[in-house]
């Protein structure tokens, strides 16, 4: 494999990541983590994977958006096309990741770092591609950055590091379509966020056009003081994704917002594993989740909240909610809760059912069909989710696509 | 309009509804009064189709047995449910609940479907008439409606949506005496040669309201006394002890 850049610290870390990569390999069952994990089956299976390297692709323009958007078109890992509003050019800054490396030495090893995550220390000791984003003032308009791979990954691994930082007092918008019509293949994507002091940031991402992969999805987010991170996950026809994210809510007045949505049919099957940690005082977590889980999919939800000794006046909030519409399907909930502070707010609920008999009684009993009575029941189960969206663009985005997805 | 003969319902090894009979005819206003389990709620859940209970016997609408339909294929050919507990159900608003309703029960009917501005029009006019406010039809159905705006929400359903025979469980319950006057006005409204009422309740103060031309008292499962309204007004200085004796 040929991973050395030209930047010897660089290639120090990924030597140091791929060591310590060889000497655990891939995540098993055995690890407490992985434990309802699919996607280390996958990588069981598949370990010879060869190694992707980035190349000029070709777009696929079909699942460009038409509302007015700044373009990030990402293929297999690399930029292939910019496109931004005269009035936001100025205030992002997008080069890859090793453009960077090269510039921004003094920051490696926070992106090196997580070197207990076999994946992490895989990414960190493959990954050539990705990009770095700079957010300096508000965006006019969101950002769209589409994800997307193509058959050259067919029975390949990529991996991507990417860098996201938002300056003080800036607010943006970032949404990420991944579209996958590529087979077999394993991609480990690992993005760092900077929310810096008295910024907004609002992340959203959809999965979706997923059948024939794995994907393993790590974010790493850190939130200053008075820092707002949003996003907002909706998975619907996949294969086999994991997502994960640690927020490190680091100053006071921080705060995130989580939410999900899950439609996973056939055998479908999305991890959601969460950590903040509460690092400071008045910070707020809040993190909600609905599934629907139909034939053998499976969803798994991880959530952990820590609450640091010093992260007094904390407020952590988790509602994990899912409706299995089949014997076959399966839903794991794990909620945590780890505190070392005595003036905290933290709750946690979890509910695992089946459609709301009196619920759908109620649809038919006013002459509704019964197919459409459930598609109301799960449209509107989702939407309490989707409604919480504070960009109402994105809101009513999501609205529709889940309207689309269950006609 | 309606003819119940030896209606039988039971869940597991408990009989509700022991042969049970009774008629309602066209324009018809009939109301069923019985103590707390004698059961009135379990007979209007059987009429509208809901699962889970053990049937027997034979229900004729209009003329057809439909003991073997389905909830929206009753509704479709025209009975209605004022329920005694309107559900709750977050994430579908009353707006695009009203419409797909509508539109399935028109569509049935072999009438033509609304589009949204017919809607929007149709149903302001008929909130506006039950005292419901713009801004309840924009909310999730039923979701944090104080208990007279769901009574109040299903008299609006029932009015869209023009049924043969509606049936009327305990709309009184939870009612402060002006939502009971706006409830029965807007049931009086909808009176007609054409439309049947079987209305379930505790009380006769409501049937002050929607005069009944035949009242029925039901105890352990069976109908055991029909008179005319009066028979409300006597069932209101005795009670059902004397009833229940007789059983």
């Amino acid at each position: 494999m040929n991973t050395i850049t030209d930047i010897k610290e660089v290639n120090e870390l990924r030597a140091i990541s791929l060591n310590l990569f060889n000497k655990n390999g891939y995540p098993t069952r055995k690890d407490e983590d992985w434990k309802q994990s699919t996607l280390n089956i996958f990588l069981e299976n598949n370990k010879e994977l060869a190694i992707y390297k980035a190349n000029k692709e070709t777009i696929n323009e079909k699942v460009l958006e038409n509302f007015r958007h700044n373009k990030i078109i990402i293929v297999n890992g690399a930029i292939q096309k910019i496109e931004f509003c005269a009035k936001d050019k100025d205030i992002i800054i997008l080069t890859s990741i090793e453009e960077y490396y090269k510039n921004n030495s003094k920051n490696l090893l926070k992106l090196f770092a997580n070197k207990k995550n076999q994946l992490i220390a895989a990414n960190n000791a493959l990954a050539t591609s990705g990009f770095y984003l700079e957010i300096k003032d508000n965006l006019d308009l969101p950002i769209v950055i589409y994800h997307q791979f193509n058959s050259a990954t067919d029975g390949k691994q990529l991996h991507q590091k990417n860098y996201i930082s938002i300056s003080k007092n800036s607010k943006a918008s970032v949404f990420e379509k991944f579209t996958n019509d590529n087979k077999k293949s394993f991609i480990n994507f690992n993005t760092n966020i900077d929310v810096q002091k008295n910024a907004h940031f609002k992340n959203y991402l959809i999965n979706s056009n997923n059948f024939e992969n794995c994907i393993y999805r790590f974010k790493k987010v850190n939130i200053e003081a008075s820092g707002n991170y949003e996003s907002f996950i909706f998975s619907n026809a996949i294969k086999t994704i994991r997502d994960e994210v640690e927020i490190n809510l680091n100053e006071s007045l921080a705060e995130c917002y989580l939410y999900y949505t899950q439609f996973l049919k056939n055998n479908e099957d999305h991890e959601i594993k969460v950590r903040i940690n509460h690092l400071a005082e008045n910070t707020n977590s809040y993190q909600f989740s609905k599934s629907i889980i139909d034939g053998t999919a499976k969803g798994v939800y991880q959530g952990k909240i820590f609450v640091d000794q010093i992260a007094q006046k904390t407020n952590g909030y988790q509602l994990i909610k899912s409706v299995l519409l089949s014997d076959q399907c399966t839903f794991h909930s794990k909620p945590e809760l780890e505190i070392y502070a005595d003036d905290v707010k933290c709750s946690h609920g979890s509910s695992s059912t089946s459609l709301n008999k009196d619920e759908l009684f109620y649809l038919m009993a006013r002459g509704i069909l019964e197919d459409q009575a459930k598609k109301l029941i799960v449209q509107g189960f989702l939407s309490e989710v989707i409604e919480k969206i504070s960009d109402e663009q994105f809101k009513n985005y999501f609205l529709k696509k889940t309207e689309d997805m269950l006609s | 309009m309606l003819s119940i003969e030896k209606l039988n319902v039971s869940i597991g090894d408990k009989k509700i509804l022991k042969d049970f009979n009774l008629k309602i005819g066209k324009g018809e206003v009939h109301a069923i009064m019985g103590p707390n389990g004698s059961g009135k709620s379990t007979l209007s859940y059987v009429l509208a189709g809901k699962d889970g209970y053990d049937v027997n016997g034979k229900i004729m609408f209009k003329n057809e047995n439909i003991i073997d339909l389905e909830a929206d294929e009753r509704a479709q050919k025209g009975i209605f449910l004022a329920f005694q507990y309107p559900i709750e159900i977050p994430g579908v608003f009353m707006n695009n609940f009203l419409k797909t309703s509508l539109n399935a029960v028109r569509k049935a009917k072999g009438q033509k479907e609304v589009d949204i501005v017919e809607f929007l029009s149709l149903v302001k006019q008929h909130a506006k008439k039950l005292g419901i406010k713009e801004e309840q039809l924009g909310r999730a159905l039923n979701v944090g409606f104080s208990g007279g705006e769901k009574k109040r929400n299903e008299v609006l359903q029932m009015s869209l949506l023009e049924p043969d025979l509606a049936i009327l469980d305990e709309t009184d319950s939870g009612l402060d005496i002006d939502a009971l006057k706006v409830v029965a006005d807007g049931v009086n409204a909808l009176r007609s040669p054409n439309r049947s009422f079987l209305i379930i309740t505790h009380y006769q103060r409501l049937l002050d309201y929607i005069k009944p031309d035949f009242v029925h008292v039901m105890v352990n499962g069976a109908i055991v006394k029909t008179g005319c309204s009066k028979l409300a007004q006597e069932l209101d200085k005795i009670g059902y002890k004397e009833f229940q004796k007789s059983v």
